[in-house]
């Protein structure tokens, strides 16, 4: 039994050969977001949000990035709607594609397209 | 007393109606915004104390009690707010010679109040906002508490009996580094058991500068706030039997430095309230300083 368990567990831990090559990052410019705890909710906002995997708010920049699945889009649209219900404004949405962990990314972002 | 524990009651109505979200006041309101569909509660200790009575009833009196405020966004330019105060007041006093003492505990006054946001102007890593906020304090606390001398006072009692109500205009204008916050109010009693509260006209300042970190990064997820607040009360004399009562009501200033821990998930909170000016009407007691502490919780 334990070496069963002990095999799961380490299974888990190998890459799954069903996991997405590439991720779509969106960045959102978020006009009026300067303190944590209203970014918490455009955070929880935009994460329930169908196929969104992780969000993380850039205080510093007034951005907020957005993973989502592979095959999946967030809409500006409906990510102007979950700023605005968060009580924020968004100015501009843009996306990219690609292969790397979000946080690699953003700094890749950063360097590139920072307004 | 009944001047200095009406302004309690008035400045424990400022107190819970500070919580709101972010780095916001902690003596009063903001204009900053609950999310829809968005809940925050806050849970303000306050210790009050108030001395210096120099009448021949040499009275003490110390208020201590949990504040709870429940706010949810309906829109997100219109939340609502419901707030449930628990009141410990003891009050020490001279009667003819001899020492007494008189004390009260439990719920006080519920308060319920909407706020509406006027004015939004966001930019990138700035925001202005102004809103309006208007309510009412409904008699849900007991107000016929008995002690071995009789029925306490209702100033004493955990609530007034009476339907209040409340409303007023808040701003807030907040960067990275700083925020603040300025509102004006007005609070009009209603009269119960032959007593009316004197009416309450505020005026309030608050400056919050971030302390730490120093330097922000792109995953800064915590600020420390140092806050700065000024508070002039003024409040019209409470009114027995139809009668003013010459020794209530009266003006103050209050100063009140305090600091602010805030997160994405909640905000921990402690200031000192001390006052600067005091001219209260008659023998009406005086504060000596009030202690808060909190925490708010976005969820």
């Amino acid at each position: 039994m334990k070496i069963l368990s002990f095999s799961l567990f380490f299974l888990f831990l190998l890459p799954s050969p069903f996991a997405s090559a590439a991720e779509t990052h969106y960045r959102l410019h978020v006009d009026g977001l300067v303190c944590p705890f209203c970014a918490y909710n455009i955070e929880k906002k935009l994460g329930k949000l169908d196929g969104v995997e992780k969000v993380i708010a850039d205080l510093k920049n007034g951005l907020v990035y957005v993973q989502v699945a592979d095959g999946k889009k967030l809409p500006e649209k409906i990510a102007r709607k979950e700023i605005i219900d968060a009580g924020f404004t968004l100015r501009s949405i843009d996306s990219h594609v690609a292969e790397h962990g979000m946080m690699g990314h953003m700094g890749k972002m950063d360097k590139m397209d920072m307004p | 007393m009944k001047g200095a524990v009406s302004l309690l009651l008035a400045l424990g109505l400022a107190c819970a109606a500070a919580a709101k979200v972010s780095a916001a006041p902690i003596t009063f309101n903001t204009a900053l915004p609950v999310a829809r569909g968005a809940f925050i509660s806050r849970e303000l200790g306050l210790v009050r104390r108030f001395k210096g009575d120099h009448s021949a009833l040499n009275r003490d009196l110390d208020v201590t009690g949990l504040v709870s405020v429940l706010g949810y966004g309906v829109t997100p330019k219109f939340a609502l707010f419901a707030v449930a105060p628990y009141l410990d007041k003891n009050l020490d006093l001279n009667m003819g010679g001899q020492a007494i003492s008189r004390s009260s505990r439990g719920f006080g006054d519920a308060k319920l109040f909407a706020r509406y946001t006027l004015l939004q102007r966001d930019e990138r890593s700035k925001t202005l906002r102004v809103a309006g906020f208007a309510g009412f304090k409904a008699p849900t606390g007991d107000d016929r508490q008995l002690d071995a001398l009789g029925r306490l006072p209702i100033p004493l009692q955990s609530g007034t009996g009476a339907w209040d109500g409340f409303g007023g205009l808040v701003l807030t204008y907040q960067t990275l580094p700083f925020e603040i916050d300025a509102q004006l109010s007005l609070e009009r009693s209603g009269a119960a058991n032959g007593f009316e509260l004197g009416s309450v006209a505020r005026a309030d300042a608050s400056f919050q500068y971030r302390l730490l970190p120093r330097e922000m990064s792109s995953d800064t997820r915590g600020f420390l706030y140092g806050v700065l607040e000024t508070n002039f009360i003024h409040q019209s004399s409470n009114r027995v039997l139809g009668v003013d009562d010459a020794n209530s009501g009266g003006t103050s200033v209050y100063v009140t430095p305090g600091v602010q821990y805030v997160t994405l998930k909640y905000v921990l909170e402690a200031a000192v309230q001390l006052p600067v000016i005091q001219n209260m009407n008659g023998n009406a007691l005086k504060t000596d300083y009030i202690v808060t502490g909190g925490i708010r919780v976005n969820f």
